[in-house]
Order: C-alpha cells, then structure tokens, then sequence
C-alpha cells in the first residue's frame, strides 16, 4: 500500500443524520472507486473507526507530532517512552487502558516499539462530587432552588444525594467561575488540600473560601517577612536552628509526599508546619528567615505557581522558580541536641531528666541515681538493677 | 513592599504569559538531563472545562513542576480526543459541522485551560480528528491489517438504538451504552475487529511488569480479561449425532449433570429445530431473548427464562440422556455458548431447575453431612468427596477435577483449555464524525488496503 495515498480523507460534505446505516453509504463519490488490483470498479469501505483507536498510540504520536513521513521518529520515542507518569480516570481501566496496552504489545511485535507497556506509572484521580437535589415533581434542580429540604418551585420534598458533578444532575461547578472570583490558585490548591487525590471529593463552597484565605495569609506572611528580611538581623542561633530544624523536616517529609505516596493533602498540611513556625519565629537571623520563607515557596510551588513565583520575585528573586532546585534536607539539622529521659523506680514514674543527646550509658546511669527526687525513693534500699533504654528510659529496681 | 495587596487576576495572567514567553514547559528532546514523560488523558473538546478536567490536569502538573525542579527534562504534552458522537450530536441538534464545532470547542478549552496555569507544552498539540494525525491511525490500522491482527466478520454485535451504532464490549456497561446510557440490543452484522483476545494471556502476564499501576487497576482489568481453566467438553445431540462442545471449569460435576442449555444466539438452535412441530413455538420465545441481547443478560437480577428445545444431549462420561434448553442467562460469548447444568453444584442452575421442575443429582458430598437433592434449599459449592461419579467415587473433588479432564483426552471426548472473557475488540461504527476505514471492497479481488 503506498503510504503517500494516505490520509483517506472524511469527506465533508456528508448527509450524516443517524439512519441505523453508515452515512459515508450515501456519499457516491467517496465511495465508489477502481479496485487497485485488477481496476474494476469497487466500493469503499463505509464504516468509520471506534475513536479508541485514536487514543490507543497518541502518547507515541506526541514525541514527534510534526513527523510527515513515519508514525514518529523511533529514536526519540525509544528515548522518551514510555510515559514515566500517566493520569486519569479509573472508568478508563477496561477500556482505553487495556487497548492502548493492546496497541503497544502489538506495535512492539512489528518492531515499531522496543518496549510493550505504554506507562510504567499510572495515577487514577478521584471523581469530584457534589451535592444533587432531586425534586420528584421537576426532576433535578438547583441548589439554589432547595431550602429546607423543599424545592421552593414546587414546593415539594427533595432527595439530596452526593453524586459525581454532571449537567444532568444540576451540580456542577463551573472552574471559569472559581478562577473569575478567587484565581487558578485557589482553585488548585482546593482540589489538592483536603483529600488525598486518589479519593473521591465532595465540593464544599466553604472549603474553596477556606483555601482562599490560606493564600492571603501566605501573601501577607511573605510581604511582612520580606522586610524583616531586609533588616538583616543577626538573630540567636538556637532560635534559628529551631526555625531550621521545622524546615528541613517538612523539606523531608513533603519531599516524599511528593514522588512517593502523592498525597498533596498531607504535603500542604506539612508545609503548613512550617509556614506556622516561620509566622512564630521571633530573634532569627535574615539568612535562617529567607531560608525558611524561600523553602515554602519551593514547596507549594507545583501546587501555587503563581502565587509563589510572585512572591519570589518580591523577595529579590530574578528567575523562575521552575529553574530552582528541589531543596533538599539536612538530615544532621534534624537531630536533637537535647533529650529527654524518664527515670522510673519498679517502673513507676518518679522524675525526668534532660540531658545530651550523645551521652553514655554509664553517664546517664549515674545521672539518674544522683537525682534528688530519685534519691528520696532510693534512700535505704537495695539496688536489683538499673534497666537503661537509650534515648528514653532508666528503670531501676530496688528491694 | 507591604503595600501590596495579593491580586490574583493581575499576578496569574502575568506569570502565564511569562511561561509562555519563555518556553517554560517546551521540551528539548535532545537534553543531556534526566528524561520525564508526564501525561495526563487528553480531553475530548467538549467545548466546556469541568472540575474532573480541573483534578487531572492540576495532579499532573504538580508532577511536571515537581519533577522539572527535581533536574529532569519533562516532557508534558497535550491535544484533543476530537472524533466521536458528541460533537456529532451537537451537530445534528444546532445545525454546526461536526468540523467547525469541533475546532470552535478546542479554541474555546484551549483559553480555559490557560487560566488555569497547567504547565503544557503545547507546541506539541495534536488533535485526533485532523487529517495529519489521523493519517498515522490508519497507516497502523494497515499494519495490523497486513499481519491478520484486523479481521472483517459477521458476528452478533452490540448494538445501541440511540446512537444507532454497533459498540465494543467494553463500551457496553451492565447492559447499557456507556455513552448515552440506553439498554444495548444484539444484532448480526459484518463488522471489522482487531483480533485482541489472542492477547489476553500476555495483557495478564504483563501485569507483573506494572507495580507501579493502581491494584484496583490490575485487579478490574483481570476480572475483565476473565481467564478461567477447565475443559472442553463434547457431548453428542441424542436425535442427530451433532456434536456439541461446551466449556466448564468445573469437569469435576459433569456427573451430576441433568439438562444443557445453549445460548439464545446459538446457531444450533435453528438447524436443530428447523421443520419440527415445535419450531414456531420455541422460535417466538428465543427471538425474545434475542431481542434483549447478550449484555443485557449480565444485568443483576435478570429473571431467569428458558425453553426446552425438545432435543436431548448424550453426557461422553456416563452416557445419561439430558434434555436441551435455551436459556437466556447463557452467554454466546462466553466458551462455546453451551453450557452443562449442575444445579446441585451450581446456584444459577439450581434455581433455573426449581423454576422449571428439572432434576437435581448430588455428586459431590460435604464431609460432615448427608445431602438430599429432594430437601437441598441451595446448590452446594464447596469442595468434598465425589459421590454418583462412577470410577471416581470418593476422590476428593479437587483431585477428580484433574483424573476427570485426563479421562476425557483420553477418550478424545475433550480436553484441558482456558478460557478467556476477553474478545476481539469491535472497531467499525456506523456513524460519521471518526476516520474512514482504508479498505477497498472488490468482488473479485476481495478486500485491499486503500489509497487516498
């Protein structure tokens, strides 16, 4: 077949009102060819292709779309397939997943491919709800029509259920509307802030005012700080390494919601740790402050983008956080200085002691029985044996 | 600087525009860094964002952000799922060409999604409808076409009388069309089909190369591709010595069976009862059936309906003579399309039997207790002791389950096979706003693939 025929064109001009028959049947002159074998006159076919078809390869097709003359260009698809992360819906498990599967299995045996999966991660969202009113007279209506559990246009008893957000069932909402009134980000950072995005969400108006005010609190925070920044304090180290200390947990932690688990709830909440600490933080140096601050940013960034690379540029920043590196946790910042250790006698709580983090066994030992409240419990008696847990606990036993 | 006000209009179109102005998100397919293909499931251009749109794309660009400040060179494309019968709906109703409305759709989402600051490097935009992409669906269309991956059969189909188009399997949920909803029916039509179910051992084994896929994933797509070992089993019509294969998973009953039924779609059913003084009768009744479909029987809670064909069938193990029925809860789909009953052993069967008063017969007993087929209040499916089945009399039924199958292959009335629900997949519709097939039809020279 020679390839340069192709596309066989849809013809336009086609009658295309559903009769139960193919409408290409009734386009004479699409259909009505010579055969390319023996020249007799032939038909086409009439049929039209499942649009499964179409999204079975298009992830191929995106590495070289432009491509006039192969299906794409196997070398850079051999380097940049298959997908290292794909999202969507898990109604797409049975259908669009196990034909595009089908595909690549097949155009990895006609050596179009040299792999036979089409993406090594998937991630299928949750479905957004929303609460539906149904009237028995009106069918669905609008929230707005309902109060009290009556539908004020009949004045009938509604059923309110949660269901999937759909025209038919009247409750959508419209994400022009949210961006109109609050901005992408706000819409972004409500989708991603309280439920875990492979669960199912139930839109709440007020969870949408909700993350709108986190953004202007972020806003004002960042805008007070900045000129505290500029201040160029000094500080005291222990409050900065305490500062720190917040900071690079949270990089730890939300680093891993990140790539690993992919709960952004649990990320946000994290950073909202730090935010909490940074608004706290009272007799830190600039540098500990700026450090503290740029590290929100960097963290909410993939999820606020706007927001976060503005206020970047208002701390001084000229680039685009999208050139910044992912910070990275100090694992040394994150070990106490100090402990605490519980001192039992027979295993009943009687004092507690704050010492080293790096002391001896043998140091501690002796530190528990010169307590003067230990002392007094001790006093007289017999020492069975002195049971020390590291970094928590000494129990000594007496007679 | 604490003047400022947060404004979220003014600051989100300028940093789109910056992203924009700076090739933010434009891949260099050549970079010497880390490669990351991040993909979210195209949209089909409806002409409207909704907020399940909104949790797609916002979850991937977290990861395209994410991963572009973890070092990596991101690749994050996007284009239009534009074929398909919404827009030709739409057409119909407002009089548009399913062409201009479609384009007028990604004009509009395309802005939309803009708004929303998804990191996208649209100069990769492909749309499935345009003649460039689509001429790359039907050059791998040929491909599979010239290695027999592609075949043209009459076949009863899924057929939707809303859409007034034929449908795949997948696309047929609990007996509906998965686009509008309307109870699908059956019809027999020449289709085109992609010969999939020949891969259904490969689309399982496979599964173990994907740990990073959702389990609910994996665990939908077996129960889809529903792969089940057990036996072909031949039993012979007692009036014309026609042979007739069933498939069961559990050859360990085969004793116990007492009647057979064949699918409504069966093409025995008309050669065997073809001038015989019941045909009228039973016919109007499986037409019936017919008429409801095949998927529709796999909606819950179908009351269970048969007719008797008059025939009777001979069981290759013990000889037992059992009549022939029809019933609708047999899928032409799945196995052969004839299945053994066992309603003692089968829950299904026992209660197609109590409907129409036909026998019971124990052949697998519990260890603790004694059945009775006369006071059994339900088939019993747990394993035991095999009772009534001749040589095979008190194996346990797991066991029998293996003796039986190689009994069969021995008296070549058989043998061992798997079972797969998975099918070849429908790919021919008969509405207009998708891509013309490129096949030629000619009487002498049978089909070709086309030119332009």
């Amino acid at each position: 077949m020679p390839d340069e025929q192709l596309p066989l064109r849809l013809p336009r001009d086609v009658a295309f009102k559903p009769t139960g028959e193919s409408p290409l049947l009734g386009c004479k002159t699409f259909m009505n060819v010579k055969c390319p074998k023996c020249g007799n006159p032939a038909r086409r076919d009439p049929d039209t292709m499942d649009t499964f078809v179409d999204s079975s390869w298009y992830m191929f097709r995106y590495i070289s779309p432009r491509c006039k003359d192969e299906v794409f260009n196997k070398d850079d698809v051999h380097k940049w397939a298959p997908i290292d992360f794909y999202v969507g819906g898990i109604e797409h498990a049975t259908m669009h997943l196990i034909y595009t599967r089908f595909f690549t299995m097949v155009m990895n045996q006609l050596g179009l491919l040299n792999f036979d999966e089409p993406a090594v991660r998937l991630f299928c969202q949750g479905m957004v709800c929303k609460m539906a009113y149904f009237c028995p007279e009106l069918k669905w209506v609008q929230e707005e029509d309902v109060k009290d559990g009556i539908c004020v246009k009949s004045g009938k008893k509604v059923v309110a259920e949660v269901a999937k957000m759909s025209k038919t069932k009247l409750n959508t909402v419209s994400p022009d509307d949210i961006i109109n009134r609050y901005g992408a980000d706000t819409m972004r950072f409500y989708m991603l802030a309280d439920t875990p995005p492979d669960r199912d969400q139930i839109w709440d108006d007020k969870g949408v005012l909700a993350a709108h005010r986190f953004l202007r609190r972020l806003w004002d925070l960042v805008i007070v700080k900045a000129e505290e920044i500029s201040r160029n304090n000094t500080g005291d180290p222990q409050h900065d390494k305490r500062l720190l200390k917040v900071m690079h947990n949270t990089i730890k932690n939300a680093t891993n919601d990140f790539s690993v688990t992919l709960q952004f709830n649990t990320a946000i909440a994290r950073v909202y740790e730090l935010v909490n600490a940074a608004k706290a933080s009272e007799n830190v140096s600039a540098s500990a402050l700026r450090h503290a601050i740029e590290t929100i940013l960097k963290l909410l960034n993939p999820i606020i983008p706007h927001i976060c690379e503005e206020l970047w540029q208002i701390l001084g920043n000229t680039a685009s956080l999208l050139r910044e590196p992912w910070p990275l946790h100090d694992e040394s910042a994150l070990i106490d200085d100090e402990i605490t250790i519980v001192i039992q006698v027979n295993s009943k709580l009687r004092s507690k002691l704050e010492v080293p983090a790096n002391i001896s066994q043998e140091e501690i030992e002796r530190l528990a029985l010169a307590d003067e409240k230990i002392q007094s419990y001790i006093d007289g008696k017999q020492i069975l044996k002195k049971i020390v847990v590291p970094n928590k606990l000494v129990n000594i036993v007496v007679k | 600087m604490s003047h400022r006000q947060y404004d979220p209009q003014q600051i989100e179109t300028k940093w789109q525009d910056y992203w924009e102005n700076h090739k933010a998100f434009t891949v260099d397919l050549n970079s010497d860094k880390e490669k990351y293909y991040v993909l979210a499931m195209f949209p089909y251009p409806s002409g409207t964002l909704h907020m399940g749109h909104v949790i797609n794309y916002t979850i991937s660009d977290v990861i395209v952000r994410f991963n572009m400040m973890q070092g990596k060179e991101v690749l994050s494309p996007i284009g239009w799922d534009s074929f398909g019968l919404p827009a030709e709906n739409a057409a119909i109703k407002n009089g548009i060409h399913p062409e201009d409305n479609t384009r007028a759709n990604i004009d509009k989402m395309r802005i939309q999604m803009k708004r929303a600051g998804w990191g996208f490097d649209w100069s990769r935009e492909i749309a499935t409808s345009h003649p460039e992409y689509y001429k790359w669906t039907q050059w791998l269309f040929l491909q599979f076409f010239k290695h027999g991956l592609v075949e043209q059969k009459r076949a009863p189909v899924n057929w939707c009388p809303h859409d007034q188009t034929t449908l795949a399997n997948e696309q047929v949920i609990d007996g509906c069309c998965e686009r509008c909803g309307t109870p699908v029916i059956q019809r027999d039509l020449e289709q085109w089909f992609f010969k999939m179910s020949n891969f259904g051992q490969k689309l399982l084994d496979n599964h173990s190369k994907l740990p990073q896929w959702p389990e609910r994933v994996i665990k939908m797509q077996q129960e889809w591709i529903g792969r089940s070992e057990g036996a072909l089993i031949y039993f012979t019509i007692a009036e014309t010595g026609d042979t007739l294969p069933i498939f069961t998973t559990r050859p360990d009953t085969i004793f116990g069976v007492t009647y057979l039924v064949l699918a409504p779609e069966h093409p025995l059913i008309e050669k065997l009862l073809k001038g015989t003084s019941q045909e009228e009768d039973v016919m109007s009744k499986v037409q019936k059936m017919r008429a409801l479909g095949t998927s529709a029987k796999e909606r819950v809670g179908l009351e269970k309906e048969g007719v008797s064909t008059g025939f009777s069938v001979i069981n290759p193990l013990n000889g037992d003579k059992v009549p022939l029925w029809v019933a609708n809860f047999a899928l032409m789909s799945y196995g052969t399309g004839a299945v053994m009953s066992v309603p003692a052993h089968d829950q299904r069967d026992f209660e197609f039997s109590k409907k129409y008063g036909l026998p019971i017969k124990v052949v697998i007993q519990p260890r603790e207790q004694s059945l009775d087929s006369r006071t059994m209040s339900g088939a019993f499916v747990d394993d035991g002791i095999q009772v009534n089945s001749g040589q095979f009399d008190g194996m346990q039924n797991k066991e029998a389950m293996g003796a039986i199958i190689n009994w069969i292959e021995q008296k070549k009335c058989g043998k061992r096979t798997i079972n797969y629900s998975l099918r070849d997949w429908l790919l021919s519709r008969q509405r207009y706003w998708g891509f013309p097939i490129p096949i030629i039809h000619c009487e002498q020279c049978g089909k070709s693939a086309c030119a332009g």
